[in-house]
């Protein structure tokens, strides 16, 4: 199945994995924001697509039919193509991520992986590659966050933020519009292995929205259940 | 043994052992042989050798006595019917006076360079000389009787060759039926040897085939034996209980996925029945990505258990600084313990760093830190302290929970073990079991102090740097 796509304005990107039912929810939902996607089902074509169309990233399975994904990123590499790569994998030992990302991975996500952590790293790596500077001021709505002074300001009022309270509200300005799961805010906030099934990101979320939300209208975060958390305005 | 297929008896321990002991047997057999045939050899020779002697003291007698004459007439006496040896009376520019039965000698003859030898030694002479037929071969005297005579003799080495290969044929037969006497006795105390050796054998195929719990029997044989069979059945019990312990394992992995499972597909096939609103399509979805997070989870923490406790990748260490990683995991968990009304005090030396894995630090502290929260009595604390003594870290966990009962403590490290007072709170009962494999791999130790309705204590000791090899 390979559909390509003219527009020169929405991000292009190729995904190469084998498993149909993966590769149907990584493809519909990537469509779903906003990109044009490709999908091809093995790495000797998915290695052909990248070598000939001009992609803003690739999502690559590492066990692929034909060649393998790790073959088919050193091919791209050693043709001089920058175009930036997210593996994907069943295997989730140190050692296979580090020979993914020698491999000349830009980044490496294990299966099972939630679809919003998915996106929100393959937005990261497009801004990455496309040299975007990250903005010292966020705002969204009528809440206003400066990096520097790390200072916030919901309409106009100034909200004293603990320092994890800040870090947790920058992330979610950055990635306002998108989801964010309780996994992506522990490795991509806080940096810090936690069991997972503790509601430690939960707690923390309803005192940030104890002041950010609770007098204010509209509600800013919103939670998606099983999945994580959004900010945005409207529901 | 003999029947056994496909085994080569030649490659056989006992066949080997059979082989150097005939071997070794049979060398010894043929050097003591060889020695008594050497032996006898000699004697018998010297016994012709006195019998030469006395007939030159006789005949010197004789002449003393009677002068050549009655010497002659002795010699003469010596009938060839009678004797097998040879007389011969010369003088000393050798005329043979008289000789007896020399006829039947061959090559007789007088040697000269003797009797040159004899007079310049003036004594008695006695030679072996060997005909190209060694029947025939005989041992010969020659002695000065008187000054002017030489008597000589000679005794027929006929009889002393034949008794010499008779003692050769004997020993030539005895080898034959004491090589396979040795080689049988051989075998048998080869086999006698190497029976515990087989009992080990029969025990491992009969694991092999599935009675893990048969044991080899150690019945005091070679103290080489019973020791092997000791070491065999220490591996089988380690291997037993580590079959055991799997088997559980399975079990409770099983049960503990089992029930999200059921959860999921119960809610699903509602929902499906029930052809609900798309509200409840959107729950649906929801405890379904919930669940599918903790079935994640528990393997997820499985893996990370077998990991470290098989300790075979090797761990990445970097320098640590424990009060700063004690004290953001605080913070972290700062929100839950308010929500719970405990109190967290922390009491942290200035600056402890030790080389370790962060990772497994992390995991190691929040783990602790998240049970003194959970099983705390609301308005309780938990204090935490880090210090260090000597090459070794002390972080301590203190609660004022509900404790642990005494039969319980030993098992709470177990996977998947979860006390009876705690079954209502969620968990998976594998936060201890990651915690003491980590600390295992770290190269530390954990321990917990509990009393029931009071609080537990859980102690960690970390090396400040990971062994070489742990």
């Amino acid at each position: 199945m390979v559909q390509v796509h003219k527009e020169s304005t929405t991000m292009r990107l190729l995904v190469v994995e084998d498993d149909e039912k993966i590769a149907f929810f990584i493809v519909q939902g990537l469509r779903q924001a906003g990109f044009a996607v490709d999908h091809v089902d093995n790495g000797e074509d998915g290695l052909h697509m990248i070598l000939n169309e001009p992609y803003d990233a690739a999502v690559i399975d590492i066990m692929l039919p034909r060649t393998d994904g790790l073959s088919v990123i050193e091919g791209v590499r050693s043709r001089g193509i920058t175009v930036p790569v997210l593996i994907l994998s069943a295997k989730r030992t140190v050692d296979e991520r580090v020979q993914g990302l020698q491999a000349g991975g830009d980044d490496y996500l294990v299966k099972p992986f939630a679809f919003s952590e998915l996106l929100a790293r393959l937005q990261a790596l497009i801004r990455r590659s496309s040299g975007l500077s990250n903005p010292t001021r966020l705002q969204v709505s009528d809440l206003t966050l400066d990096i520097h002074t790390r200072k916030v300001f919901r309409a106009g009022t100034r909200i004293e933020l603990q320092p994890l309270e800040f870090s947790l509200l920058e992330y979610l300005m950055r990635n306002a519009g998108q989801v964010v799961s309780k996994t992506m805010i522990m490795e991509h906030v806080w940096d810090y292995n936690f069991n997972p099934q503790t509601n430690v990101v939960e707690a923390r979320m309803c005192h940030l929205r104890d002041k950010i939300d609770r007098k204010f209208e509209p509600k800013l975060i919103h939670t998606i259940r099983g999945v994580g958390y959004v900010l945005k305005e409207g529901t | 043994m003999f029947s056994k297929k496909g085994r080569n008896i030649f490659r056989t321990l006992s066949f080997r052992l059979t082989i150097w002991y005939t071997f070794v047997f049979l060398l010894t057999f043929s050097l003591a042989l060889s020695f008594i045939y050497h032996q006898i050899a000699v004697f018998d020779l010297e016994n012709i050798d006195a019998d030469l002697k006395n007939e030159v003291q006789e005949f010197s007698f004789f002449m003393q006595q009677g002068g050549v004459a009655l010497v002659q007439k002795q010699i003469e006496y010596e009938s060839p019917e009678i004797s097998s040896n040879f007389y011969r009376l010369m003088t000393t520019d050798n005329q043979i006076l008289t000789a007896v039965n020399i006829d039947k000698f061959q090559s007789v003859a007088v040697p000269l360079e003797t009797l040159r030898t004899l007079k310049s030694s003036g004594r008695h002479l006695i030679q072996t000389v060997l005909t190209p037929n060694r029947k025939d071969g005989f041992r010969t005297v020659y002695a000065y009787l008187g000054s002017d005579y030489i008597f000589n003799m000679g005794i027929s080495l006929k009889s002393h060759e034949e008794f010499l290969a008779f003692v050769r044929n004997m020993a030539v037969l005895l080898m034959m039926p004491l090589t396979i006497m040795a080689a049988c006795f051989g075998w048998l105390l080869a086999r006698q040897a190497m029976k515990g050796v087989e009992d080990v054998t029969l025990t491992a195929r009969q694991i092999s085939t599935g009675s893990i719990e048969k044991r080899v029997s150690v019945r005091q044989r070679a103290l080489e034996i019973d020791e092997l069979s000791n070491t065999f059945n220490h591996m089988l019990d380690r291997l037993e209980s580590m079959i055991k312990s799997i088997r559980e394992m399975s079990d409770n992995i099983a049960h503990d996925l089992r029930s999200p499972l059921t959860r999921i597909r119960g809610i699903a096939e509602m929902t499906l029945i029930n052809r609900d609103s798309i509200e409840n399509y959107r729950e649906m979805a929801a405890s379904t990505i919930e669940e599918c997070d903790k079935l994640i989870s528990i393997i997820n923490t499985m893996l990370e258990i077998t990991e470290a406790e098989a300790g075979t990748s090797p761990i990445r260490t970097e320098p640590i600084d424990i009060p700063g990683l004690i004290g953001y995991a605080c913070e972290l968990f700062e929100p839950i313990a308010q929500e719970k009304g405990v109190q967290i005090t922390t009491s942290l030396s200035e600056k402890v760093t030790i080389d370790s894995n962060k990772n497994m630090l992390q995991r190691l502290v929040t783990n602790l830190l998240e049970n003194a929260i959970k099983y705390n009595r609301p308005n309780g604390s938990v204090s935490i302290s880090a210090a260090k003594q000597d090459d070794r870290v002390r972080i301590q966990f203190e609660d004022t929970g509900i404790g642990i009962n005494e039969e319980e403590i030993s098992e709470i490290f177990e996977r998947f073990y979860r006390g009876a007072e705690v079954r209502s709170e969620t968990g998976s009962g594998l936060g201890l079991s990651l915690a003491k494999a980590i600390v295992h791999r770290l190269g530390g130790r954990i321990q917990v102090a509990s009393a029931l309705n009071k609080g537990s204590v859980f102690t960690v000791v970390l090396p400040v740097s990971p062994r070489a090899d742990p």
